[in-house]
C-alpha cells in the first residue's frame, strides 16, 4: 500500500469487481501509484478528515481528486459529497461522480451539491477503460487544483 | 212808496234839494222793485214745479207796476205828478188788488202746503225709513243665503246617505252573493282537500266527514254520519291524548294547530298512522271539534326505507372510502417500491454485467494466448450479451421513468420541434442522402420535453429502417379532424407485416431480427406511453418492404381549436 499521507486518488467503491476494473483501467493509463480505495461511506470521510482509522492522516495533504460512488454502505454517496462540499477543510477538493444510476434526481443532486463532475459507468469494459483513464489524465496531468486552505 | 206829499216849497233851494233826495229814493225804489219783479219771473219761469205760479207772476207784475210807477216820479220831482205817474199808479194798485185776492184764494193751499223744515224732517224720517229697510233687507238676504246654503248642504248629505245606503244594499247583496259561493267553495274544498276532515259535537259523534275522510277510513259519509269518532280514531294506548284533552290543551281556533300522531282504523280494520291537528270552536255555547287527519302510513313506511337504505348508502360509502384510502396506500407503497426496483436495477443489475464484460474482456486481452479459437469466440458471445442485456435496462428504465415524470403541459409548436429532431436524426445518420420532408404540422398542448422523445423515436425509427434504400424518404405532415391533431411519420423503408401491426408499440417487441435492425424494442412503447399520456392514440400502417407509416393523435383543448 501506497504512503497513506501521500495520496492523489480517493476511490470510494463498495463494489469490489467495479473497483478492480475501474484500478485496471487507470493502471493502463499508469495513474494508480498515488491510489486509495475505501468501501464504504463513513471511511471516505474519515480518510478525508483524519479521523477514525485514517487519524494518521489528519493534517496529510489531500487527494486531487475523488472518485465517488453514489450507492455506498453506511453513508451513502450524496451524503458524503455534500458533508465534503459544505465544510471548509475539503470543499476544494474535485468530487468526480461516478456512479451506475443515470437517474435524473440523482444527477440534479449530485451538482445541487457542488460535485464537479458526473459520470455514467458503462458496461462495455473498454467504454469504461477509455473513460476512467481520460478521467485519471484530466484531473491528475491537466487540472489546476488551489492550495488547500 | 211815493212821498209827492212831503215837498214844501218854502224856499226854492230848500224846494230843489228836498226833490232830489226824493228822486233818489224813488229811484231806488224802482230798481228795487224792478229787480224784485225780474226775480220773481225768472223763479216762475226756471221752476216749472213752482206752486201758486200765478200768484207770483201777479206780484211780480204788480212790483214791475209799482216800479214803474216810482221811475215816473223821480225823473218828473218839479211836475205836479198827478197826472204823470197816475196810470202806473192805477195799475200797480189794481194788480196789488188782484194779487192780493189771488194770494187770499189761494192762502188756505199755501198754509196746506209743508214747510222746508217739515219736509226735510220728513225727508230724514222717510231716510231712516229707507235705511232701516235696507237692513231689514240685507238681513233677510243673508237669512236667505244661509238658508240656501243649508239646504244644499242637507242636499248633499241627503244624496251622500243615499249613495251609502245603494252602496251598502249592493255590498250587503255581493256579500250575500260571496257567502253563497264561499259556502259552494267551502264544500267543494272540504271534498277536494287531501286530508281527511272530521267534525265531531260535543259528545264526539260525527257532524261532517269529506271524501277524503271516506278514502282514508274506507267509509262512506253516509254511515259515518253520527258514528263516534272512536270508531276511526279508537281511544287506545297509541292514543293518550284523546282529542278533546289535545283540543282543550293545545289548541283553539285562534292558534295555529299542531300536529300529532294518532293510530288510526280503517274500517276494514287495517290500522292507520296519522298525522292529525284539532281545532276547536264554540257556536251558540256548543262545542265542536274537527280533526284533520292525513294518512302517512306510507310515507313513513317509505322514510323508513329511506332512512335504512341512507344508512346502508352511508355504511357502504364508508366501506368504500377505506376500500380507496387502503388501495391508495397500497398503489402508493407499489409505487415507492417500482421507484425503489427502477433504482436498484440501473445501479445493481447492470453493475454485474459490467463485470462479466469487464473480466471477459480482461480474459481476452491478457490471457489471450491461453484460449483457442472457440473460447475467444464464446467469450465475445458472453461480452457482447452482457451488453445486449444493459441496453434493455437502458431501455426499460427509460420507458419507467417516462411513467414516473410529471408532465408540464404548455403549447408546444410540433413544426418547429420535428424540424429541430430532423436536423439531429440527419445529421447522426450515416446515410446522407437522407430526405425528411416536414409540413406544417398543428400546435398543440403538452410537454415538450415527452412529444420531443416521440419525434426523436418515430424520425430514428423511420431513419433506421429506410437506411438501406439507395433514396431513403421520410414524410411528416399533421393536420386537424374531430378535435385532435393528428400526425404521421411514413418512411419509405423496410415496412412490416400489417399482421403484427399491433406488437409493434409492446415493449421489446420486435418485429425484425436484432441482426437486421438494432435496437432493444422500447422506442415505440415510449411513443406509445407519452401519446396516451396526453390523450391521444398512436396506430401503424405497413407491408413488408413497402415502407412503414406511423401516426399519432393528440385531443385538441377547446380553446386551441377555436385558434387553429
Amino acid at each position: 500500500m501506497a504512503d497513506l499521507t501521500d495520496i492523489e486518488v480517493l476511490l470510494v467503491e463498495d463494489n469490489p469487481d467495479d473497483a478492480e476494473l475501474i484500478l485496471r483501467a487507470l493502471e493502463k493509463s499508469d495513474l494508480t501509484h498515488k491510489l486509495h480505495h475505501v468501501d464504504d461511506g463513513a471511511k471516505a470521510l474519515d480518510f478525508m478528515f483524519g479521523s477514525g482509522v485514517y487519524a494518521m492522516r489528519y493534517a496529510a495533504p489531500l487527494p486531487r481528486v475523488v472518485l465517488l460512488d453514489l450507492k455506498l454502505p453506511k453513508v451513502d454517496g450524496l451524503e458524503v459529497l455534500r458533508r465534503l462540499k459544505s465544510d471548509s477543510r475539503t470543499r476544494r477538493v474535485p468530487i468526480v461522480v461516478l456512479t451506475s444510476s443515470n437517474e435524473p434526481s440523482d444527477i440534479g443532486f449530485s451538482y445541487d451539491f457542488g460535485t464537479n463532475s458526473y459520470i455514467v459507468k458503462p458496461v462495455d469494459f473498454a467504454e469504461l477503460t477509455a473513460i476512467v483513464s481520460a478521467v485519471g489524465a484530466y484531473w491528475l496531468a491537466h487540472n489546476q487544483i488551489p492550495s488547500t486552505a | 212808496m211815493v212821498v209827492r206829499d212831503q215837498v214844501c216849497a218854502t224856499d226854492a233851494a230848500e224846494l230843489i234839494e228836498f226833490s232830489w233826495l226824493n228822486a233818489t229814493a224813488d229811484i231806488v225804489i224802482a230798481v228795487a222793485f224792478l229787480a224784485l219783479s225780474a226775480m220773481l219771473f225768472q223763479l216762475a219761469r226756471r221752476r216749472r214745479d213752482l206752486a201758486f205760479k200765478s200768484v207770483f207772476l201777479l206780484f211780480a207784475l204788480f212790483l214791475l207796476a209799482t216800479s214803474a210807477a216810482h221811475w215816473v216820479v223821480a225823473f218828473t220831482p218839479y211836475l205836479p205828478y198827478l197826472q204823470s205817474a197816475f196810470w202806473p199808479k192805477a195799475l200797480a194798485a189794481l194788480l196789488a188788488v188782484i194779487a192780493a185776492i189771488a194770494l187770499y184764494k189761494q192762502l188756505p193751499h199755501a198754509l196746506a202746503m209743508p214747510s222746508r223744515m217739515a219736509l226735510s224732517d220728513l225727508n230724514t224720517k222717510l231716510q231712516m225709513e229707507n235705511e232701516q229697510q235696507r237692513r231689514t233687507e240685507s238681513t233677510l238676504k243673508q237669512a236667505y243665503a244661509e238658508l240656501e246654503k243649508n239646504v244644499a248642504h242637507r242636499t248633499a248629505e241627503l244624496s251622500e246617505a243615499n249613495a251609502r245606503l245603494q252602496q251598502e244594499i249592493i255590498e250587503h247583496w255581493r256579500a250575500e252573493q260571496a257567502l253563497r259561493q264561499s259556502q259552494a267553495r267551502f264544500s267543494g274544498i272540504l271534498d277536494s282537500a287531501m286530508d281527511a276532515i272530521i267534525t265531531v259535537d260535543d259528545e264526539e259523534c260525527v257532524l261532517l266527514f269529506n271524501m277524503a275522510a271516506e278514502r282514508v277510513f274506507r267509509c262512506e259519509r253516509s254511515t259515518a254520519i253520527g258514528k263516534p269518532l272512536s270508531r276511526f280514531i279508537p281511544r287506545s294506548e297509541a292514543n293518550p291524548e284523546h282529542i278533546r284533552v289535545f283540543a282543550h290543551e293545545g289548541n283553539s281556533s285562534e292558534t295555529a294547530p299542531q300536529s300529532v300522531m294518532l293510530a288510526g282504523r280503517r274500517s276494514d280494520g287495517l290500522q292507520l298512522q296519522l298525522e292529525a291537528s284539532v281545532a276547536q270552536l264554540s257556536e251558540q255555547g256548543k262545542r265542536y271539534y274537527t280533526v284533520i287527519v292525513r294518512d302517512v302510513t306510507e310515507r313513513l313506511r317509505v322514510e323508513q326505507a329511506l332512512q335504512h337504505s341512507e344508512l346502508m348508502l352511508r355504511k357502504l360509502n364508508e366501506e368504500l372510502e377505506k376500500h380507496v384510502f387502503e388501495r391508495t396506500a397500497a398503489l402508493t407503497a407499489t409505487i415507492r417500491e417500482l421507484e425503489s426496483f427502477s433504482y436498484s436495477v440501473s445501479h445493481d443489475l447492470r453493475a454485474p454485467l459490467r463485470a462479466v464484460d469487464g473480466f471477459a474482456q480482461i480474459l481476452l486481452q491478457e490471457h489471450a494466448a491461453e484460449l483457442n479459437i472457440e473460447g475467444r469466440r464464446l467469450l465475445d458471445k458472453i461480452s457482447h450479451n452482457a451488453r445486449k442485456m444493459a441496453q434493455l435496462i437502458d431501455g426499460l428504465l427509460q420507458f419507467s421513468r417516462l411513467g414516473r415524470a410529471e408532465a408540464s403541459y404548455a403549447r408546444v409548436n410540433m413544426t418547429h420541434l420535428a424540424q429541430t429532431v430532423a436536423q439531429e436524426v440527419k445529421t447522426q445518420e450515416s446515410n446522407s442522402s437522407l430526405q425528411i420532408e416536414i409540413g406544417g404540422l398543428p400546435t398543440i398542448h403538452g410537454d415538450a420535453a415527452m412529444l420531443r422523445q416521440v419525434w426523436v423515436n418515430l424520425l430514428t425509427n423511420a431513419a433506421k429502417f429506410s437506411a438501406k434504400r439507395s433514396k431513403p424518404e421520410i414524410q411528416v405532415c399533421g393536420n386537424e379532424y374531430a378535435g385532435e391533431a393528428i400526425y404521421m411519420v411514413r418512411d419509405n423503408g423496410a415496412g412490416f407485416d400489417a399482421a403484427y401491426a399491433e406488437k409493434l408499440f409492446g415493449v421489446f417487441q420486435r418485429l425484425h431480427r436484432a441482426d437486421e435492425f438494432p435496437g432493444v424494442g422500447v422506442g415505440l412503447a415510449i411513443v406509445k406511453r407519452v401519446i396516451e399520456r396526453h390523450g391521444g392514440r398512436v396506430w401503424a400502417e405497413g407491408a413488408p418492404d413497402a415502407g412503414a407509416a406511423f401516426y399519432f393523435s393528440i385531443r385538441l383543448p377547446e380553446s386551441a381549436q377555436i385558434d387553429n
